[in-house]
């Protein structure tokens, strides 16, 4: 999966942000299962809460494997990373404002978590233009 | 924008030892990528970097990376 080209220890890497990053989101899946399955029998307001919260755990698995990952990549690869996830960043920035306006002229509302795939599609498109970037 | 780096002889030094750019990045504990990026002076490596890569070659860096070099 990891290109042959590279170093062991890159490849190493990528395996170790894979299994980081899928042990992450397994927790997430699996506390947010348990958590539908107790919620609705719940009564204390405290207990909800802290239940209906709990696959933030499995989220913060996630984001300490993003983190581990960007700090094992090399200056190069960090500066790329940086540059697209800026990009990235502005590029939904945009478009959330630009939507936010054209609300006001009778588009539907959106629920806020539709940022997410923005960002995801947004980023992607800007890694695809980092790389067209520098095979020119 | 992708700035314009300075020029430098890594890849004229490497092949110079028969070493692949995967040899040349494990040594410097980098990515093959960064070294493709260095050799086709499409990235100017950081101070500490290159003062690696110098001394991996057993060369001072001016006598790599520049104009000059």
């Amino acid at each position: 999966m990891f290109r042959r080209c590279d170093t062991p220890a890159m490849r190493r890497n990528g395996w170790r942000y894979l299994a980081e990053m899928a042990a992450g989101l397994a927790i997430c899946i699996a506390l947010t299962k348990l958590s539908r399955l107790y919620l609705p029998g719940l009564s204390d307001e405290m207990l909800r809460q802290a239940v209906a919260i709990s696959p933030m755990l499995g989220i913060l698995f996630v984001a300490v494997a993003i983190v581990r990952s960007i700090r094992r990549l090399d200056e190069y690869q960090r500066g790329r990373i940086l540059g697209i996830s800026a990009a990235a960043g502005g590029v939904t920035v945009l478009i959330a404002f630009a939507y936010g306006l054209l609300e006001t002229a009778g588009l539907p509302h959106r629920n806020m978590m539709w940022i997410w795939p923005v960002m995801a599609v947004a980023w992607a498109a800007c890694a695809l233009g980092d790389l067209w970037l520098r095979k020119r | 924008v992708v700035a314009q780096a300075v020029k430098n002889r890594v890849r004229e030094l490497r092949t110079a030892r028969a070493w692949t750019q995967v040899e040349l990045a494990e040594e410097l504990g980098v990515s093959r990528q960064t070294i493709h990026a260095i050799e086709s002076e499409r990235y100017d490596p950081s101070l500490p970097l290159a003062m690696t890569i110098a001394k991996l070659f057993g060369k001072r860096v001016e006598a790599i990376f520049g104009d000059d070099a």
